[in-house]
């Protein structure tokens, strides 16, 4: 009776508050910011526009505005229900805008509680509203980017990446971000690869056919996922990554660093462009394999150097390891480095045929 | 006008082993949301090592307190006012109710806030405020054992939280926490003395030990209680400094919500709504403990109705509430409160026991 | 333990806020204190048609004899008590005794006396015309239903008997369970009026006597007049008459009376009602059906899990359907935001009026359902369900996930095994909606932590409610959310206080077989 009259009267006297019904807000499920003219930004945001028959129109809105967090008041001025952000999924930028700087644009997405931690953040040379106005798929193109990248992460070539682990990256001494690099493919959206930041700033870019390479760098275990080898320019081996763990081990590093990256990783023959398979043969492969992974990781890392990024985060290795560890010290010495890449590929299984 | 009460009736005492919920519970409150920013804040990587020098402290202030309670025989109230007389003994007790009621303050306040910058930004903190006081009252009404019910429901319950955690290990890595000891012995220090706010709420152990059955009994479970909370603690900071590089952290206010956005399970995603959801239960017993014990001090002291002292502590806190409108002038509130607190129990209590023993305790033992 | 009684303290306290006291206003008295006087008596029972006075024998002292025939089964008049009179010389009321062969008969002038037993089915003997001493007889029509099934606590094994309206028989269906000679039953009326036999069951040397006392005392000071039945009796000594939960078990199995009794609690019968209350008890045993004890202890205990998580869906699911949808839309993953927004599409209604609709729907299905005769009903449930749930769906009034959750609520309520306490969930899942809809999972939670309150602050008979949640026994917790094998279950309840607190020497009952010996 008393709990009863209670709730009744703060009912009547204090209303609700401002309430964020389902149905009745636009979720955005992607943004897109392009440069507009006169220093502007154009936003774009993406919203799903579920059918009765549960297939999904994706719409798409565009405003332009000075101030990205300015877009949401000016998207709901011009719709029928409000924008919300709290279903954000993936966060696109051109890289002509990212060249002033991403976290001018993302800065926000830290103070705002509503966006999540898993969303998406990236990048693309096209024009972002472009690319989110096609219909790819029965889903709106949010939900469309982000299952793309979540399945490419857990069983592809994208290394772990999302907003959480930017910001991590962005923040953390000796360690640089990077964000994936998307393209559209006819039809489709197509991860071309990684954009590699300085500080805020795309600085240079990691090609889709390297990414095995540049995942099992970046990521001390990793799991499923293709490489195809050549060997002796005549066969060709598809092969598929069961398991790797890759090591870095720093040495001398207070006057000449030096690092030996060990990397071990147990593979499985997929395809093989011959017919007969013997263990002389397998032993062929994987020294093929070793050395083309070789061969590329020299090459990215020497890309690394002569940006002076540090996308693996030896840096931070670094300093876990010693007292003095200074930032801008390192970054002095990093692009002189000497890298050392031992690699140990193993072929555990080659099929359930002979 | 009321007699100073020394003995308590055994039908409202509760169980010695009870005493670990009492003390775990209201440590654990706000502050396990957003301690981790203002610690690394001072001492980095290393702020595990001042989390684990807070509670090594925080052990010893309870033995202090059970030496206090040993010779003075009865709770805060009644020592003071044997140890220091009628007037100087009732300004020190003064002192301390101001105290108890600034726990409640401080913590219903900063949950509130919580729950405005994350969930309602518009919520009306006038009737929000209210409905949990009269909620409190509801169930400091009760009386010491329903208090206690609370605090063991507190702890029981949400502790399904925990295994929230294990979905934040996906991204952490443990190498942040090297190396160790790269901060300066003033730094770890002073981070374990913004630390021991946290724990603070523990010297309401002064008010209620009178209401323990076998209070002896109860010294190994007090301790108990403190480790329980000052591991939960470590755990978290250890999970935090993982989880975050150090200057993502200090960007965020309370780096446990933000670590809950990335659990996702099937059913849901965003853990952090249920998180602050969960956590209108477990600030429940640090703001009725502390209220509780403020009350119990002020029917003590100026002998009136404990009734009528907690609804005169909830109109104030209510009035507080209303006062307290920014987060900077919560935070410097935060601030003051911590600062004073921590010279409370950590100057005062040491000087207290001294005084105790020399005043009663020798007499005694002769 | 005791717990403080203060059992109304705080709601005296609003009230005097917010209302003028009113004056207790003593009920004028009825007549039921009785004139000394014979003579008067039968002038008051004469009013009545059914009062019958008959003369057996003229002579030189009358023989009368008066009873109400609507009382008075007249098989055992005729056959027993009139031919002997008749037969035999009868100068005084002694002599009735002498002459009538039933060990049921007395002689007394007391006049309250006889007129409770004339009233409870007597019949009197009066010899000489103005003799104050008469002998009474007992001559009671026994009309009652026969022992059957038990249909709210129906189990599908164990025993099949259910209470009857009378105590005799019901206290004959426990005490053939229980033959020792501790088995207590103390009878005392209870009620102006209605004059209602209550009887308390206990068993001398296991129940604690301060339980049996304080049930005594609460029995003796019920002031209300008419007593129709147990649940009156029920609302009356509640110890929190003002709570929505039921503080006292009320069973209709006889079994499960005499199985509590040996664990140490105490009982009670009425005259007149079916059922027997059972006292003290805990939220937990709420929702422990008796049938469990006679279900293997791992089947038992898994439907008893099944039953603790039927009642937090069905509190809990719509609320938090509200919130979720009201304020929490980041709560729902990626993949189930289609299906809700495409159910709630057409949808005028904000999520609270929905649920309101379709909770609303429910309640009055289970309301018709409850008050028609039961074939009736279970059409009307069944066709109910369907026709209006579908209806509403297409008229676009309710979106057919909620119309899963609140038809999976309404089914999870129905598995509480105790029928007072499925009441009790029907009814506060209305304030959890509330709240739900005012502040989100916040409004839930803050709403959970009042019940929490009011349940930590409920006692039944002076013991806490909440046990062995609250205070934490562990040993209790052999019979709450599992039941563990009977070998486990050597000891009474803590929750009793029983004075024996062991049932049997456990090492006994667990003394292992030595392979193959």
């Amino acid at each position: 009776m008393k709990k009863a009259l209670l709730i009744l009267i703060i009912v009547l006297l204090s209303g609700c508050i401002d309430q964020r019904i389902l149905d009745e807000v636009r979720l955005t499920t992607a943004v897109g910011y392009d440069p507009g003219e006169n220093d502007q930004i154009k936003v774009t945001a993406v919203s799903p526009f579920f059918q009765a028959d549960k297939s999904t129109i994706n719409e798409t809105f565009t405003v332009l505005t000075p101030l990205s967090k300015d877009a949401k008041h000016k998207f709901s001025m011009s719709n029928s229900k409000p924008f919300v952000s709290g279903k954000i999924e993936a966060i696109i930028i051109n890289e002509e805008l990212a060249d002033n700087g991403v976290l001018t644009i993302v800065d926000g997405m830290i103070r705002d509680p509503s966006i999540g931690s898993r969303a998406y953040i990236a990048t693309t040379k096209d024009e972002v509203s472009k690319l989110l106005q096609g219909q790819y798929s029965s889903q709106d193109n949010g939900m469309f980017i982000s299952d793309t990248l979540d399945h490419n992460i857990i069983s592809g070539s994208l290394p772990r990446t999302n907003l959480h682990l930017f910001f991590n990256d962005y923040y953390a001494k000796g360690k640089d971000p990077f964000i994936p690099d998307l393209s559209q493919d006819k039809n489709s959206i197509k991860i071309s690869g990684v954009a590699l930041l300085k500080e805020d700033q795309i600085v240079g870019h990691v090609n889709q056919d390297q990414l095995f390479t540049f995942k099992t760098l970046v990521q001390k275990k990793t799991e499923n996922d293709t490489f195809l080898v050549d060997i002796n320019d005549e066969d060709q081996a598809l092969l598929f990554k069961i398991s790797s763990h890759t090591d870095y081990d720093i040495q001398n590093l207070n006057n000449n660093p030096e690092v030996k990256v060990k990397v071990k990783m147990n593979l499985t023959i997929r395809e093989y462009s011959e017919s007969e398979l013997n263990e002389k043969k397998i032993i062929e492969i994987e020294t093929a394999a070793e050395e083309k992974f070789k061969e590329q990781a020299t090459n990215l890392i020497q890309q690394f150097q002569e940006l002076n990024v540090d996308p693996i985060g030896i840096g931070q290795m670094a300093s876990a390891k010693s007292r003095q560890w200074n930032k801008e010290q390192w970054y002095d010495q990093y692009p002189d480095i000497n890298f050392q890449i031992e690699t140990n590929f193993k072929i555990t299984e080659t099929g359930v045929a002979e | 006008m009321k007699e100073l009460q020394r003995q308590v009736s055994d039908r409202y005492k509760v169980s010695p082993y009870l005493v670990l919920f009492l003390i775990s519970s209201i440590q654990i409150g706000v502050g396990v949301l957003g301690f981790q920013s203002n610690v690394v804040n001072i001492a980095g990587n290393d702020s595990w090592i001042a989390v684990i020098l807070a509670g090594l402290l925080i052990h010893i202030l309870i033995w202090i307190i059970y030496k206090i309670l040993k010779y003075g025989n009865g709770d805060l109230i009644t020592i003071h006012y044997d140890v220091f007389g009628k007037w100087l003994g009732g300004v020190f007790s003064f002192v301390w109710i101001l105290y108890f009621i600034g726990i409640g303050v401080v913590v219903l306040r900063t949950f509130l806030q919580v729950v405005q910058v994350w969930m309602f930004s518009d919520i009306n903190m006038f009737w929000v405020t209210s409905v949990y006081l009269i909620l409190i009252y509801y169930l400091v009404s009760g009386g010491f054992r329903v208090v206690t019910g609370v605090a063991f429901l507190g702890i029981v319950i949400p502790s399904y939280l925990i295994l929230s955690l294990i979905y934040t290990l996906e991204y952490t890595n443990f190498n942040h926490l090297l190396p160790v000891w790269n901060h300066s012995y003033r730094d770890i220090l002073s981070a374990s003395q913004t630390m021991t706010f946290s724990f603070i709420g523990f010297s309401a152990l002064l008010i209620f030990y009178p209401y323990i059955k076998e209070p002896e009994k109860s010294k190994v479970w007090g301790h108990a209680g403190n480790l329980y909370s000052f591991i939960l603690y470590l755990i978290i900071i250890l999970i935090t400094i993982a989880y975050f590089t150090e200057g993502h952290l200090v960007r965020h206010y309370w780096p446990t919500l933000t670590m809950w956005k990335t659990v996702e399970m099937p059913f849901v995603e965003r853990f952090e709504y249920i998180g602050i959801s969960s956590w209108g239960l477990i600030i429940l017993p640090n703001v009725c403990l502390a209220f509780w014990a403020a009350s119990r001090g002020i029917r003590q002291l100026f002998r009136f109705s404990q009734r009528k002292g907690l609804i005169l502590i909830l109109l104030l806190t209510l009035g507080a509430n209303m006062f307290i409108s920014s987060h900077d002038q919560l935070v410097t509130f935060n601030e003051y409160f911590s600062q004073i607190g921590f010279y409370l129990i950590t100057c005062y209590l040491p000087f207290l026991l001294l005084m105790t023993y020399f005043r009663i305790g020798r007499k005694k033992k002769s | 333990m005791n717990y403080e009684l203060n059992r109304s303290g705080d709601i005296m306290n609003f009230k005097k806020w917010f209302f003028k006291h009113h004056k207790e206003q003593n009920p004028k008295n009825n007549k039921a204190e009785v004139d000394d006087n014979l003579f008067d008596l039968l002038k008051q029972l004469r009013g009545s048609n059914d009062f019958k006075e008959v003369v057996i024998k003229d002579g030189i002292k009358k023989v009368k004899l008066f009873y109400f025939h609507s009382l008075v089964d007249r098989k055992i008049l005729h056959r027993d008590i009139i031919p002997y009179i008749k037969k035999e010389q009868v100068n005084s009321v002694e002599d009735v005794r002498e002459v009538v062969p039933s060990e049921n008969i007395e002689t007394t002038s007391d006049v309250n006396k006889i007129q409770n037993q004339i009233l409870s089915g007597s019949c009197m003997v009066q010899v000489g015309e103005n003799s104050q001493s008469v002998a009474l007889m007992r001559a009671k029509i026994n009309k009652n239903r026969n022992v059957s099934i038990p249909e709210v606590e129906f189990s599908v094994v164990g025993p099949k008997e259910a209470f009857v309206e009378s105590l005799d028989t019901n206290l004959n269906l426990i005490r053939k369970r229980l033959p020792i000679p501790e088995l207590r039953i103390e009878e005392m009326t209870v009620g102006k009026i209605t004059k209602s036999k209550v009887a308390i069951l206990s068993i001398e040397g296991i129940t604690n006597e301060e339980n049996v006392n304080t049930l005594r005392e609460r029995l003796q000071s019920i002031e209300v007049d008419s007593i129709i039945d147990s649940s009156y009796i029920v609302q009356l000594i509640s110890d929190n008459q003002n709570s929505p939960f039921p503080q006292l078990i009320d069973t209709e199995r006889p079994d499960r009376v005499a199985a509590i009794l040996t664990e140490g609690k105490v009982a009670f019968l009425v005259d007149g009602a079916p059922h027997a209350i059972i006292a003290p008890t805990t939220l937990v045993e709420f929702f422990s059906a008796f049938e469990d004890y006679f279900l293997n202890w791992i089947t038992a205990s898994f439907f008893r899990l099944v039953r603790l998580f039927g009642v937090f869906f069905s509190i809990l699911v719509t609320p938090l359907y509200v919130a979720v949808l009201t304020y929490h839309y980041e709560l729902i993953p990626k993949d189930l935001l289609g299906i809700l927004v495409t159910s709630r599409r057409e949808i005028p209604l904000p999520p609270i009026l929905e649920a309101i609709f379709l909770e609303l729907a429910i309640e009055l299905l289970r309301e018709a359902g409850a008050r028609l005769p039961t074939k009736v009903g279970q059409t009307i449930g069944i066709v109910g369900g369907i026709v209006i749930g579908t209806a509403s769906v297409e008229a676009g009034l309710t979106s057919n996930v909620l119309l899963i959750f609140v038809a999976l609520a309404a089914l999870a309520s129905f598995t509480t095994p105790v029928y007072q306490i499925g009441n009790t969930i029907r009814l506060i899942r209305f304030p959890f909606l509330f709240s739900a809809h005012l502040w989100g999972l916040l409004g839930v939670s803050i709403c959970f932590c009042f019940f929490m309150g009011h349940l930590l602050r409920l006692t039944s008979l002076g013991r806490p409610f909440l046990e062995p949640i609250y205070p934490p026994r562990v040993k209790d917790f052999k019979d709450a959310f599992i039941r563990l094998p009977w070998t486990f279950q050597s000891q009474r309840p803590v929750e009793v206080q029983a004075q024996d607190t062991m049932r049997f020497n456990k090492k006994k009952a667990k003394e292992k077989k030595e392979i193959d010996e």
